[in-house]
C-alpha cells in the first residue's frame, strides 16, 4: 500500500466513539511473542533478522487477518515514511532506529499491525476507539492462536511467553489505554492521581509512550506485571485503577463547573477562538489547545465540532503528517503556518457539516 | 558522589522509591532526575532496577560469571544491559531469573494463556490420540489420491512420534 493512501485513510480508534470516549481516547493491547532457538533480534547478525523477517512476513501473509493489509519494510522506507508510521502509532520509536531486516504489518482498518524484529521477533498490537479493551484483546488472541500455530513460538510452561526483556515475560501483554485528563491537571489533582496509579501497579507515560512528555493533557496508562496474572485479570486491574482516575476526572470537570464556569467557558472559548484564526501555530501550542476545545465538546460547550475531528488533529498536526501532506520537507516556520492552515480549514468543515 | 545513572554529574537528588515492596536508594544527578521525570514519571527502568538489587548477587559468584550456550550472553552484560540473549539464556540463568522476576511481577510461574503448539506440556496419552486421529486422516488421504495432503500427515506423525520416543 502506497503511504499517501494511508495517510487518507480514516482509522477507526481516532473515531471518538466507544465506551467512555470522553476521557479514554483510544485502547491498545500488544503481545510480545519470539521464536524458538533464534537469537532475540538485538543479539542476533542482519542475515538472520532477514531470514526470520521473511519468514514471519510468509506467514502473516497468508492470515485471514491481513488478506487486505500490507507490509513495509522498514529499511526501504524514508525516514519521513518511518516518521508518519510512529506519528499514527503503527510502529514504536525503537524501530525507528533498527537495522534492516525489520518490518511492519498492517491490516486494512490501520488497527492491528504486526512489528517484526522490534526488541522482540514479533510485536501484535491493536488499537480501538473508547476504552475497548476486552475487545482488542479477544481480535488480538485469535490472531495470535493463528500465528503461533504456524510459527514455533518460544515458550516453557513455567515462565510463559519468552520475551527479550524480562519485564515483558509471561503473558508477553501489555494494555494500555490513552485517557485525556484536562480536569485532573487544572486543578492540580494530576500528580496525587497518577502515583496512586503507579502504587497500584501501574505504569504512567505520554502520548507517544516511553520517554515522550505529557503533551495536552494526554497520558497513558499500562500494566506493569506480564507474569502470575493471566490476560483477563491483567485487565480488569487497569479496568479497576481505570474508573478511578475516571471518576476523579469526572468530578474534577464538575468542580470547575460549579466553582467558576465563566473562567471555563472562556478559557474553552478562546482556545476555540485561535485554533479556528491562527496562522502560525506550533505543535505544543496545538495541542494544549486542542485539549481546552475537547474538553468543551465534552461538556456540550461546543457543539458544532465533533470529537472524531479533535482526535483527527491530534495526528494529522504532527510534523511528518504535514510535511508528508504537502510532499515536501519544511522549516518549522512553514510547518507552523500549514498547521494553523489545516486545523482552520478541519474546523471550519466540521462545523459546517454539523450546522443545525 | 557521582550521580548512579549518567555517572558524571555530582549526584544531588538522593530519592528512594518502593518499587513492589522493594525500597530502591537512588542517588542521581539533577539532570537526571529532570529526564527521568520523577514527580509523576513511572518507576526506574529494568536496567536501574537491576544495578539496585542485591539479591540478585547472591545467586552470582564474583568469580564465577554463567554464558549462555545459546547466543553467548553472559550473566554480567545482561545485567548492564537489562536484555536477555535468546530463549534458551531462561534456561541458562532459570536461578538468579527467578529471584529477579519475583521483584518485577511479584511471581516467576506464567498463569495466562498456554501455547498450544507447546507439545512438552502435553501428556502422552494425548500426543498417542493425537497419533491415532492422524492415522486415520492418513488413510483417507490416501484413498483419495491426495498424496500431498498424505505426505504432510506422514510427516507430523513422524515427529510426534519423534517426541514422546516412540519408534
Amino acid at each position: 500500500m502506497d503511504l499517501n493512501k494511508l495517510l487518507k485513510q480514516k482509522n477507526e480508534w481516532l473515531s471518538g466513539i466507544g465506551p467512555d470516549s470522553d476521557i479514554v481516547i483510544s485502547s491498545r493491547v500488544r503481545l510480545a511473542r519470539n521464536l524458538q532457538k533464534m537469537p532475540f533480534p538485538h543479539r542476533d547478525t542482519t542475515q538472520d533478522n532477514i531470514e526470520i523477517m521473511h519468514a514471519i512476513c510468509a506467514v502473516i501473509k497468508k492470515s485471514r487477518f491481513f488478506n487486505k493489509g500490507t507490509i513495509l519494510f522498514l529499511d526501504s522506507c524514508s525516514d519521513l515514511d518511518k516518521q508518519l508510521l510512529l506519528e499514527r502509532h503503527l510502529i514504536s520509536k525503537e524501530l525507528l532506529l533498527t537495522r534492516a531486516g525489520s518490518a511492519v504489518a498492517i491490516d486494512e482498518s490501520l488497527g492491528l499491525s504486526i512489528m517484526i524484529n522490534e526488541e522482540d521477533h514479533l510485536r501484535l498490537q491493536i488499537l480501538k476507539s473508547g476504552f475497548q479493551l476486552k475487545e482488542c484483546w479477544e481480535i488480538l488472541d485469535a490472531v495470535d492462536t493463528e500465528i503461533g500455530n504456524k510459527l514455533d513460538y518460544a515458550y516453557t510452561p513455567v515462565f510463559g511467553y519468552l520475551t527479550s526483556c524480562p519485564t515483558n515475560v509471561g503473558t508477553g501483554m501489555r494494555a494500555s489505554v490513552m485517557l485525556h485528563l484536562p480536569g485532573l491537571v487544572m486543578m492540580d489533582l494530576i500528580n496525587k492521581v497518577m502515583h496512586a496509579v503507579i502504587k497500584l501497579g501501574m505504569t504512567v507515560r505520554g502520548f507517544y509512550g516511553e520517554g515522550s512528555e505529557f503533551l495536552g493533557n494526554l497520558f497513558q496508562i499500562s500494566n506493569q506485571v506480564t507474569l502470575g496474572k493471566d490476560e483477563n485479570e491483567i485487565l480488569s486491574n487497569i479496568k479497576k485503577v481505570l474508573d478511578l482516575v475516571v471518576e476523579h476526572e469526572r468530578n474534577s470537570r464538575l468542580m470547575m463547573q460549579s466553582k467558576n464556569e465563566e473562567k471555563l467557558r472562556d478559557q474553552i472559548g478562546r482556545a476555540y477562538g485561535i485554533l479556528a484564526n491562527a496562522h502560525l501555530i506550533s505543535s505544543k501550542e496545538t495541542l494544549g489547545l486542542l485539549s481546552a476545545l475537547r474538553m468543551g465538546i465534552d461538556l456540550k460547550y461546543v457543539k458544532n465540532i465533533n470529537k472524531r475531528c479533535i482526535n483527527e488533529l491530534y495526528i494529522a498536526t504532527q510534523p511528518a503528517h504535514l510535511q508528508k501532506q504537502t510532499g515536501k520537507l519544511l522549516e518549522p516556520e512553514r510547518r507552523d503556518a500549514i498547521r494553523a492552515e489545516l486545523i482552520r480549514n478541519y474546523l471550519h468543515n466540521d462545523a459546517q457539516k454539523n450546522k443545525p | 558522589m557521582l550521580c548512579e545513572i549518567c555517572k558524571k554529574c555530582e549526584a544531588t537528588i538522593h530519592y528512594t522509591e518502593i518499587v513492589h515492596n522493594q525500597m530502591i536508594k537512588m542517588h542521581i544527578c539533577e539532570e537526571c532526575a529532570k529526564s527521568k521525570g520523577i514527580g509523576i514519571q513511572s518507576p526506574f527502568s529494568i536496567s536501574d532496577l537491576l544495578s539496585g538489587l542485591a539479591e540478585v548477587d547472591q545467586h552470582v559468584e564474583k568469580a564465577h560469571d554463567p554464558v549462555c550456550k545459546g547466543c553467548g550472553l553472559s550473566f554480567s552484560h545482561f545485567r548492564q544491559t537489562g536484555r536477555l540473549g535468546c530463549s534458551e539464556c531462561y534456561a541458562t540463568f532459570k536461578v538468579p531469573l527467578e529471584s529477579l522476576l519475583k521483584t518485577i511481577h511479584k511471581a516467576a510461574h506464567h498463569t495466562g494463556k498456554k501455547y498450544a503448539k507447546d507439545i512438552l506440556n502435553v501428556p502422552e496419552k494425548a500426543i498417542e490420540e493425537e497419533i491415532n486421529l492422524l492415522n486415520i486422516q492418513l488413510q483417507n488421504a490416501v484413498e483419495k489420491e491426495q498424496y500431498e495432503h498424505a505426505a504432510q500427515l506422514r510427516d507430523q506423525i513422524k515427529a510426534l512420534k519423534t517426541k514422546i520416543g516412540l519408534p
